[in-house]
């Protein structure tokens, strides 16, 4: 699966879709989730993999109630075991109408890395949450889990058409309201909001659980490639800047671009955010299975 | 530095124009970009680095910017010096005189050496004011006064060699008064005279101390006796061959003798130090009459030759020196005369039968007479059928024109209105015995034995011949279109015509009047005026040259025309044809036809001189060497504005065209 595939094509093929069954997302904390699942939780619960103990208060389901020791003790307690509750993972996708411009394309591979990564957590068995967003936090999608969700994620990624402007801040703050701790975040955007990032990357701190930034870039934007004199034209806002592509003017760009990842960089580290830097030129699997799995997302 | 046109200052606005159009100019293309947010900041950066970066990138714009710039510049014709103040006159004269036309060792003649000082001299006074002469039979100033080096240029290399004399007094005069003239420039600033109340002539410009002449000569130039040289005359001498047998004189005259009809005077001289061998030829219409022996000339040895021939029916006599190794100068080994067939004069007898007149006609063997009745005069015909008209007792009051009158016992009215008194047996005063008419002619019969006579006065267009006290007894009339000779007495009433002196003078007069020579045209110099007087009805001749060329010339008003002939030595063919001619249902007659041959010759001593004289001095003002440095003369500037203009427009279109 490559970059050169149409964009009627659809965003994960059954190839991938195996492979991506292999992976699961790699958390650095243990979660608390309302649901139990495959992953361990600090909660005691109902699995086959036992805890500790605890004095029997009434109501307690007597099935876990600890016969051997109630023969020697003739006390009631009651044997917790480990829990193990499913992790909820938001991807929080950009569709912003910035995300549709630039080469190879920019919004196709988004939604490719976002559908890959939503496959991976239900393959193995997290709650997936998409969120979208431009000027807003979009109506958002119901939680999706168990494999059989995966086509429902792509499919629902398929309809989706990017517009609007951006509005990171407003978005993240309408998606942290109803996040919960200990939740994988992980956001997919260029992150080219005018109001800048930091406002909104405060409310996804790592701190509260795992907040992942993936920042995607087309090639187009990383190294662009104009010549003469030349009106750009935002994509967003319908502004525009009249320049004459020089040498100098091109370096300028490229100091700008640097100037710009660091900062983001640097909010990544205040927030505890763990970024990656994406562009579109690398092909969308090659992130998933290479660049992921080398920054130890994936395992 | 001065600006002389600060009128254009003016197209200085199109610099902002173009600023202003190339803003408007430019037609962006629009490509769509995620966001400008990362380009306004690497703009807004690229700015505060460099406010001029987008100028000094645009090299479209800067060339197009430039290349007005040196236009405007150019059209405001900065200058530094001043032509009026700090820029000395240079008066180059070149002679081209038949003497330049040697050849030199190196091959080259005289005149392309001295055309090549000419340009190396006015190299020299780039910056300088000068003025180009050139001068050989005449001096012709070439150029008016100025800086332009390259006009200058040009007309020394327009200039082609003469063939005539050196006429050095009228050259030298020339150019003394371009000097002269010059004085007269106002100042620069100067008002018109009398405005402040001040003198107008103190604004004009002092002497000119500071004009020179630079002479680019052979040195064959007569001594000067002219006034003093004011200015420095910087003489530069070209050519060394001096060796050269010119032809300096031929002449020929009809004559027969046992040996031929035409006894032929020639002259030649060997002008240089060495001998020279060669042979004369002498040439009828191309074919060799005659020719010598080799001859050697030893230097300065002349050769007077002087021999008989046959002419025939030749028309042109050519006499040739042939050089056995040819001589420097080629012009004067030729020269050329023009025989003329000696054709009889037409004489009309009108009025009564008079005998002792005709007799006196008869007897002239180159006349041939007609008589006709008074009544049988037609005007408008005389003057192309006759020479001269012969008039006795009877004149029309309107004398016809286009041929001589002899007038006997008449008064013409349109020179003496009155009738004049009747005078018996007057006494002769005076009459002219150089003229013409009266050459071989003794009046002495005439004194007190006329028994009357009516003497006339002297009066706008005529002359006294023979004169008595109350008036002249044989008087002369000329205008610009009649002439004629009034005998105011009847020589019936005379003892003359039974004297010796009457036929003589009737065969002068009729010579005198009918224009008619001893048929040898021997022709002109270089320079000479030439009339041309072909007859009535023929208003354009064509002038055949020595080489073939054919010109046109066109008569005056009144039938003649005047030019010099300057240039091809040879015989000069002048041919016409009357109108009449043109229409007349009689096409092979020659009556209207009119034809001309002038030979134009060297045969000058001087010119044949072509020894260099280096040591030629004119006597002018000595040259000051403290003004040799002119740093302060004009020099424009425009010609180098205009090529950086061109050199950033082209520089504009490479960079458009890499794009």
């Amino acid at each position: 699966m490559s970059n050169s595939e149409p964009s009627a094509a659809p965003l994960l093929d059954e190839d991938f879709l195996a492979r991506c069954a292999k992976l699961v997302l790699v958390s650095r904390n243990v979660l608390q989730g309302k649901v139990r699942g495959e992953k361990r939780s600090k909660r005691r619960g109902m699995s086959t993999e036992f805890a500790d103990h605890r004095d029997y208060i009434p109501g307690d389901d007597l099935r876990h109630l600890d016969w051997n020791i109630f023969g020697r003790l003739e006390k009631l307690f009651i044997k917790l075991f480990e829990e193990e509750e499913e992790r909820s993972v938001f991807l929080i996708l950009d569709a912003s109408a910035s995300m549709s411009s630039g080469e190879p394309d920019k919004w196709r591979h988004a939604r490719q890395v976002t559908a890959a990564l939503g496959a991976i957590a239900l393959s193995s068995g997290d709650r997936v949450h998409l969120r979208v967003f431009d000027e807003q936090l979009r109506t958002p999608v119901p939680p999706l889990r168990g494999s059989r969700s995966i086509l429902k994620l792509v499919d629902v990624l398929e309809k989706l058409k990017p517009e609007s402007e951006t509005s990171l801040d407003k978005s993240l703050r309408a998606h942290s309201a109803t996040c919960p701790s200990g939740a994988i975040q992980i956001l997919i955007s260029d992150l080219m909001d005018p109001e800048g990032v930091e406002s909104a990357f405060r409310q996804i701190p790592g701190v509260r659980g795992e907040s992942w930034l993936i920042h995607l870039l087309s090639q187009s934007e990383a190294q662009p490639d104009l010549q003469g004199d030349l009106r750009l034209v935002d994509s967003e806002r319908q502004e525009h800047v009249d320049v004459t592509m020089t040498n100098s003017v091109l370096k300028a760009y490229q100091s700008a671009l640097s100037q710009f990842r660091e900062e983001i960089r640097s909010h990544c580290r205040r927030y505890k955010i763990q970024p990656v830097e994406v562009s579109t030129a690398v092909p969308f699997d090659q992130v998933v299975l290479d660049v992921l799995r080398q920054k130890r997302w994936l395992s | 530095m001065n600006i002389a046109a600060p009128q254009f200052i003016g197209w200085a606005i199109l610099i902002p124009l173009l600023l202003v159009m190339w803003f408007l100019k430019i037609r962006r293309r629009k490509s769509e970009v995620s966001s400008v947010l990362l380009w306004k900041k690497a703009l807004e950066d690229q700015r505060v680095k460099s406010p001029f970066q987008r100028l000094v990138k645009n090299l479209l714009l800067l060339f197009q910017l430039l290349c007005l710039l040196f236009l405007i510049l150019g059209l405001l014709r900065p200058e530094s010096g001043s032509i009026i103040y700090a820029s000395r006159l240079n008066v180059i004269m070149l002679d081209r005189s038949a003497s330049m036309s040697s050849l030199e060792e190196d091959g080259r003649t005289r005149f392309e050496i001295a055309k090549e000082k000419a340009l190396d001299r006015i190299e020299e006074v780039d910056g300088e004011r000068a003025v180009l002469i050139s001068f050989g039979e005449n001096a012709e100033v070439l150029t008016p006064v100025t800086t332009d080096g390259s006009l200058l240029a040009r007309m020394v290399n327009e200039v082609s060699p003469g063939s005539g004399v050196t006429n050095f007094e009228d050259a030298l005069e020339l150019a003394l008064s371009v000097v002269r003239q010059d004085e007269l420039i106002p100042a620069a600033g100067a008002g018109s005279a009398g405005t402040d109340g001040s003198d107008g002539s103190e604004e004009l410009l002092s002497n000119q101390p500071d004009a020179r002449i630079f002479l680019i000569s052979d040195g064959v130039v007569p001594e000067w006796k002219g006034d003093s040289i004011e200015v420095p005359v910087i003489v530069d001498s070209v050519g060394f061959s001096s060796s050269n047998v010119g032809i300096i004189a031929f002449a020929a005259r009809r004559e027969f003798t046992e040996e031929g009809d035409l006894k032929v005077l020639l002259e030649l001289k060997n002008t240089g130090d060495d001998p020279l061998e060669g042979v004369l030829r002498l040439l009828g219409d191309g074919e060799v009459l005659k020719e010598t022996e080799p001859k050697t000339l030893e230097g300065k040895e002349s050769w007077i030759l002087s021999f008989e021939t046959i002419s025939g029916p030749s028309l042109q006599l050519e006499a040739r020196w042939i050089p056995t190794n040819s001589d420097a100068l080629a012009l004067d080994d030729s020269a050329w005369l023009v025989l003329e067939n000696m054709r009889k004069l037409r004489v009309v007898q009108v009025g009564r039968p008079n005998l002792l007149l005709e007799n006196a006609l008869l007897v002239i063997e180159s006349v041939e007479l007609f008589q006709i009745e008074y009544d049988e005069v037609d005007p408008e015909t005389l003057a192309s059928e006759f020479d001269v008209a012969v008039w006795d007792g009877e004149v029309p009051d309107e004398l016809p024109t286009g041929l001589g009158h002899l007038i006997f016992n008449a008064v013409p009215k349109q020179f003496w209105k009155e009738e004049p008194p009747l005078v018996e047996a007057p006494r002769l005063v005076s009459w002219k015995k150089e003229d013409p008419v009266l050459r071989f002619s003794s009046l002495a019969p005439l004194d007190g034995r006329i028994l009357k006579t009516f003497p006339l006065p002297k009066r706008p267009g005529t002359s006294g011949l023979v004169e008595c006290r109350e008036g002249s007894i044989i008087s002369r009339f000329s205008t610009k279109n009649l002439r004629g000779l009034v005998v105011s007495f009847d020589i019936f009433e005379s003892s003359w015509p039974l004297s010796p002196s009457f036929p003589f003078f009737v065969d002068a007069a009729l010579r005198d009047l009918g224009r008619l020579n001893n048929g040898i045209n021997s022709g002109l110099r270089s320079g000479d005026l030439l009339e041309i007087e072909p007859g009535v009805g023929i208003d354009r001749l064509d002038h055949k040259w020595p080489s073939g060329k054919i010109t046109g010339l066109s008569l005056e008003d009144a039938g003649f025309a005047r030019l010099r002939l300057i240039d091809e030595l040879g015989v000069h063919h002048f041919h016409g044809l009357s109108q009449r001619k043109e229409s007349a249902e009689d096409e092979d007659s020659n009556d209207f036809q009119f034809n001309m041959y002038v030979p134009l010759n060297l045969l000058s001593l001087e010119e044949s001189r072509i020894e260099p004289r280096p040591d030629l001095d004119l006597g002018g003002a000595e040259v000051d060497s403290s003004i040799s440095g002119w740093g302060e003369s004009r020099r424009e500037y425009w010609r180098i504005l205009l090529a950086l203009g061109l050199i950033c427009l082209l520089g504009e279109w490479a960079v458009f065209h890499r794009r």
